[in-house]
């Protein structure tokens, strides 16, 4: 009698394709249940986090592209959500990037807009702003919440992705270097296209560098860049602490 | 404990008619996994809800029988939930899930063995040990058995039971399915199940494919599964009861509906014959 492990063994195996389990069952002509099934979740997975890119690429090749992803990329979380954290480079890798150049970074995009959706959004801070300019900067430190994510790319994507979830699609788009912050309101992710600049300081912030140090590495930063950007995060209460350190 | 145990899933198609109505329903049943990794609206919704009703807490990736280790992640974050939510009940499925680094996000089925039945009798041990709550495991539908079974899934499920002090979540529908899928008679399955381990009943809709039914969730409960409903009413009683919807979800109107013909039913066959007449 097969062990549970070697039963459970070889059942994967056949949803993977080696049908050597069929001999070990009754019924063995309803197998397909579970391995079409297995493709047919991982599918809907990519689909409902790649809105977009489905509607770019067509409903048949984006199944065509889902189909050869699942079979190198098998699901290793219980969370559904979690699939598809490498399409973006699978896409890269692909040959309909050489017609939709832009896709890569589309796809970056929805993932991250997922990741935005779904991050743990701890505490919200009115930025007290103020208060702590008068604060030496040297000794200050700010921690966005986690649905505050970064995306730089040489395509409009926001105005791809906009065009795309609404079905208007082109296929000629003119590259233009962008620079995104992306957060969530409330149940809503935005994301707002900000300067190189500000893109740069923002990276630095995340990197939990001293507010000094990210005005030092970023000299063209200008005063309204950074008064703008702070209004951005305190209007969105973006600021999850402030670290004061002496 | 409730006034109404009948009970529907909250689904996101729902969640604003649901925030703004507050239907008149005994409880919802949440999908774990939904709620576990997300602190977007999914969360702020079940929080919500949860001020106003009790919560059932269903799992779908515990894999109870999987041959490989619990994922500490994965247990550490439904505890967390667990806490959080204060569910009224906590289920899962009898099948397993993943294997070698492989999710199939699908209830696989077992076989019923003893080495099988031993191995899920000591994870449940493990689980129930680790929440410091007890569990209730789901019957399955299925599509295909293991020529090397050992007993039957009624007296596999009634034997885990028993010896690991879970309870059995019994869904009506998989019971129809399966008894159609492999030929059996489903009142058979239904009186080998003990009556005091029964915590909470399922209500589905499936598909008939033409050579095996499918569980499919995505349509009314059917004509025989009620039959089959009224008689676990009969034997196990006033348990809670769900309808369970999770495709082509209908309108909260029609999900409500079908969760009063359940109560009804529940309600005609526990009322005593002369009150009935008289009322």
């Amino acid at each position: 009698m097969p062990s549970l492990r070697n039963t459970q063994d070889l059942f994967l195996k056949g949803i993977l394709g080696h049908r050597s389990i069929l001999n070990n069952l009754i019924y063995p002509e309803r197998f397909a249940v579970y391995s079409d099934g297995y493709v047919a979740r991982l599918h809907r997975a990519l689909k409902e986090t790649y809105v977009a890119c489905e509607n770019l690429l067509s409903e048949d090749l984006f199944l065509k592209l889902a189909k050869s992803y699942i079979q190198d990329h098998p699901s290793n979380s219980y969370n559904l959500n979690r699939y598809g954290e490498v399409f973006p480079k699978f896409l890269k890798d692909s040959n309909v990037t050489k017609s939709k150049p832009w896709l890569t970074d589309l796809a970056n995009l929805e993932w991250l807009i997922s990741e935005s959706f779904h991050a743990h959004v701890d505490c919200q801070l009115d930025l007290p702003l103020g208060e702590y300019l008068k604060v030496k900067w040297t000794q200050l430190y700010l921690s966005l919440n986690d649905s505050c994510v970064l995306l730089e790319s040489e395509w409009p994507v926001h105005a791809i992705w906009k065009l795309a979830k609404q079905n208007e699609i082109h296929q000629a788009h003119e590259p233009k270097k962008i620079f995104l912050f992306i957060y969530r309101i409330g149940d809503e992710v935005i994301f707002n296209p900000i300067s190189k600049n500000q893109h740069a300081f923002l990276h630095l912030v995340h990197m939990h560098h001293s507010l000094e140090t990210c005005l030092e590495q970023c000299p063209d930063l200008n005063e309204s860049e950074i008064t703008n950007l702070f209004q951005l995060l305190s209007k969105h209460q973006l600021v999850e602490s402030i670290e004061l350190v002496k | 404990m409730f006034k109404n145990v009948h009970g529907v899933g909250l689904r996101p198609t729902h969640y604003n008619e649901i925030l703004k109505t507050s239907p008149d329903i005994g409880w919802f049943e949440v999908i774990a996994e939904n709620y576990m990794d997300t602190y977007g609206k999914p969360r702020r919704v079940l929080e919500s809800v949860r001020e106003n009703y009790p919560i059932a807490m269903h799992g779908v990736s515990l894999s109870i029988g999987s041959t490989d280790t619990f994922s500490k992640e994965y247990l550490d974050r439904w505890k967390l939930l667990i806490d959080q939510i204060d569910p009224f009940l906590i289920s899962d499925h009898l099948c397993w899930t993943h294997i070698k680094n492989h999710n199939s996000h699908d209830l696989l089925p077992l076989p019923f063995t003893r080495e099988a039945a031993k191995h899920i009798i000591e994870r449940i041990d493990f689980v129930q040990t680790f929440l410091k709550r007890d569990i209730s495991i789901e019957n399955i539908s299925s599509y295909v058995v293991f020529r090397h079974s050992e007993m039957t899934e009624w007296e596999f499920i009634a034997f885990i039971a028993k010896q690991s002090g879970c309870k059995i979540l019994l869904d009506i529908n998989n019971i129809f399915v399966n008894s159609v899928n492999f030929n059996f008679d489903p009142m058979t399955y239904l009186n080998n199940v003990p009556k005091h381990l029964v915590s909470q009943i399922h209500l589905a809709g499936h598909t008939d494919m033409g050579t095996f039914l499918f569980d499919t969730h995505d349509c009314h409960v059917a004509p025989k599964v009620w039959d089959l409903y009224a008689i676990a009413v009969d034997r196990f009683g006033s348990i809670p009861t769900l309808i369970e919807w999770d495709d082509q979800i209908p309108s909260l109107e029609v999900l409500l509906k079908e969760s009063k013909k359940a109560k009804f039913i529940m309600k005609t066959r526990l009322t005593p014959r002369s009150h009935a007449l008289a009322s």
